[in-house]
């Protein structure tokens, strides 16, 4: 099948098509999951190698279960609930490293730590600045929020997955869904409160 | 507050979270938009929020390194390959593939922890079912048990091949021992019901005697009584051991070993015309008739000489072992020889101050009864040397028979004063028979004591307490 047949696939039918064989559909599905779920990976172990690692074992899963997917649930979340279990158990395994660590490759992918990020500024570009440092404090503020209400936050702006969709993922009713996504857009808020007006005036 | 298009702030607030995050229908978003609008609380809340929304959906994507794409396409390339393979190499494996599932299937339920919490369940279970006293061990505790009581109770010197079997320092014969356990396997079965129907028979036929023990303030002076009782009819030994909870052990051995009869029925022929047990004051009156009449001699009073009496008990004794020694080597499968082992395990694995309280028991009782022996046969020097050291350092009833034995022993001498240093402790007990009150206050009498003759004799004179 032709690659533009193959984008234009949903989800489901890529993981149809791999399972009658079809490789390509499985580089279609990797090309379109990888970033969004290393993403959110990332954002919630807060480490790359371990997030790749489990970025691996989660499509290794797909690929193991390809057979048996019965279409039953979108495969969109039934691959972020495999990720979300693999991670919830990765974190467990690591409780002890709650915190960023200043010496760790943190975060984009140019592998400077959080201290560089920090301590450098560029003079010259105010706007660009500003820009950088809300990210920070972005990052910093997402760090920060609880896992539940951290994960229902990044499934959604991430992902742009439905409340309902969320839900499923992660075990809980749409209304918690809601509670925690408002939980954690409230705590961001105190957070980049004193961006507000600098980043309206960016705009 | 409501606005005009009717919503409240609580409602808009709630929906606010779902309006940023485009999950409301179009005309219920423009319903809290135009709310949000005019409402100086939600308006702002409503900014803030699409601020933060906005500002976390720059959020870059982050992008994993090119290995790890590459091991996943390597994975799925091993995965679409792995299922062409799949089912030829099941076929080709055939049923080896099947039964090694299998295997692997079973391993898997067998590992679960379900199943070893069933085990160590079951395991639990069964342990305490088998130290519960319901299976064979239990039965053989209660019948060691009833043995311990019945020999406590019935106080008789065991006979030779039972105390040959009980106590380790007699060094029984093999054939003895097997003797033993035979017994015990052969009455095992009858169980400790039986045990205790005979030590009740055994209590109704010796009511006098139980009466006796009363009066010398002892519990348990059924033994001795038994004790006298053999001794004073020493020509039919056997009846009282029959009508003993040992003697119901004996039958067995006979039945288990037909050889055995000959030798058994010398015993129990002798043994059928005896009667129950005399009671103890019968004894002592037998003992003591010429005593209280002044007269030393008391050799008329015993239906056969003393010598002969013996050779009786001896024979009778012989004739008690010797059945089991025959019955022994007549078994015919040898069946006593397999139970014996056991049988010695266990008296080997008795603790040692069981043992030794028993023997220390058989000790006494066998110097008690030598003892009264000898005074019936008029050997008072030997006689009171075998009893005082029983009055002066024994128990019970043991104490009480030799204390009453040596104050007899002692009137008859003469020695009043000595007699009365057993009398006055015989004579403290509220029921002590009359006869003993007599003997004390003529003791008292014949030392110048009259007050305490005359208190002794209204005592005596009293009517007997039941």
């Amino acid at each position: 099948m032709r690659q533009r047949d193959l984008e234009s696939c949903s989800d489901e039918q890529l993981l149809g098509l791999y399972a009658r064989g079809e490789l390509s559909a499985m580089a279609v599905l990797v090309a379109r999951f990888q970033k969004p779920l290393f993403t959110f990976l990332m954002r919630m172990c807060r480490d790359r190698s371990r997030s790749e690692d489990l970025l691996q074992e989660a499509f290794l899963r797909m690929i193991e279960h390809a057979d048996t997917f019965e279409g039953t649930a979108r495969l969109k979340t039934w691959l972020y609930r495999i990720a979300r279990n693999l991670c919830i158990d990765d974190m467990r395994r690591q409780k002890h490293r709650k915190h960023a660590s200043m010496d760790a490759a943190h975060g984009e992918d140019d592998g400077r730590t959080l201290h560089d990020r920090v301590a450098a500024k560029d003079p010259q570009a105010d706007r660009r600045a500003v820009s950088q440092e809300l990210s920070v404090r972005m990052l910093t503020a997402i760090d920060a929020l609880p896992d539940d209400q951290r994960e229902v936050f990044l499934l959604r702006q991430v992902h742009a997955l439905q409340f309902k969709e969320i839900a499923d993922i992660t075990a809980v009713s749409e209304n918690t869904v809601k509670s925690r996504m408002r939980y954690a857009l409230e705590r961001l808020q105190g957070a980049l409160a004193e961006y507000q007006d600098y980043a309206e005036e960016l705009r | 507050m409501t606005s005009p298009s009717g919503m409240s702030c609580e409602t808009c607030r709630d929906l606010l979270i779902e309006l940023v995050c485009d999950e409301l229908g179009a005309e219920t978003a423009a319903a809290v938009r135009a709310h949000a609008l005019k409402c100086e609380r939600c308006g702002p809340e409503l900014e803030k929020l699409a601020f933060t929304l906005k500002a976390s959906s720059s959020l870059a994507l982050l992008s994993p390194s090119p290995e790890v794409e590459q091991r996943i396409m390597q994975a799925a390339r091993e995965g679409i390959a792995g299922r062409a393979r799949g089912p030829a190499r099941e076929a080709s494996q055939g049923a080896s593939y099947g039964i090694t599932a299998w295997f692997a299937r079973l391993g898997s339920f067998a590992m679960s922890p379900q199943v070893a919490m069933a085990s160590v369940l079951l395991l639990v279970v069964g342990i305490g079912l088998y130290a519960l006293p319901f299976g064979r061990d239990g039965e053989q505790s209660a019948l060691r048990a009833t043995e311990d009581e019945a020999d406590e109770h019935a106080g008789a010197p065991p006979s030779p091949a039972a105390s040959a079997a009980a106590t380790p320092l007699a060094q029984p014969e093999p054939s003895l021992r097997a003797e033993g356990e035979a017994r015990g396997a052969a009455s095992r079965p009858q169980g400790k019901m039986r045990e205790r129907a005979m030590d009740e028979r055994e209590l109704l036929k010796g009511a006098q005697a139980e009466k006796d023990v009363k009066a010398l303030g002892s519990v348990a002076a059924r033994k001795q009584s038994a004790t006298a009782d053999e001794s004073a009819y020493a020509a039919a030994p056997s009846a009282a051991r029959a009508d003993r909870p040992k003697a119901s052990k004996v039958e067995p051995v006979v039945q288990a070993f037909p050889g055995s009869k000959a030798g058994a029925g010398g015993a129990s022929a002798a043994a059928k015309p005896k009667s129950p047990s005399k009671s103890l004051d019968q004894l002592t009156d037998d003992f003591g008739a010429s005593a209280s009449a002044g007269s030393v001699g008391s050799s008329a009073r015993a239906a056969a000489p003393v010598p002969e009496r013996v050779a009786k008990k001896e024979s009778a004794n012989q004739g008690y072992a010797q059945p089991s020694s025959n019955g022994y080597a007549a078994a015919p499968q040898a069946a006593a020889p397999a139970r014996a082992a056991p049988r010695e395990a266990e008296v080997a694995s008795e603790p040692l101050a069981k043992s030794a309280d028993k023997r220390a028991k058989a000790d006494a009782a066998s110097a008690l009864e030598q003892g009264i022996a000898a005074l019936k046969r008029g050997d008072h020097m030997q006689g009171e040397a075998l009893l005082k050291p029983i009055a002066s350092g024994g128990t019970g009833s043991d104490k009480a028979t030799a204390m009453l034995w040596l104050a007899r022993s002692l009137r008859e001498r003469g020695d009043c004063a000595g007699a009365l240093t057993y009398y006055r402790t015989l004579t403290q007990a509220v029921t002590t028979p009359r006869s003993v009150l007599e003997e004390a206050a003529d003791c008292h009498a014949r030392t110048g004591n009259a007050a305490a003759a005359e208190r002794l004799r209204a005592r005596a004179a009293l009517p007997a307490k039941q």
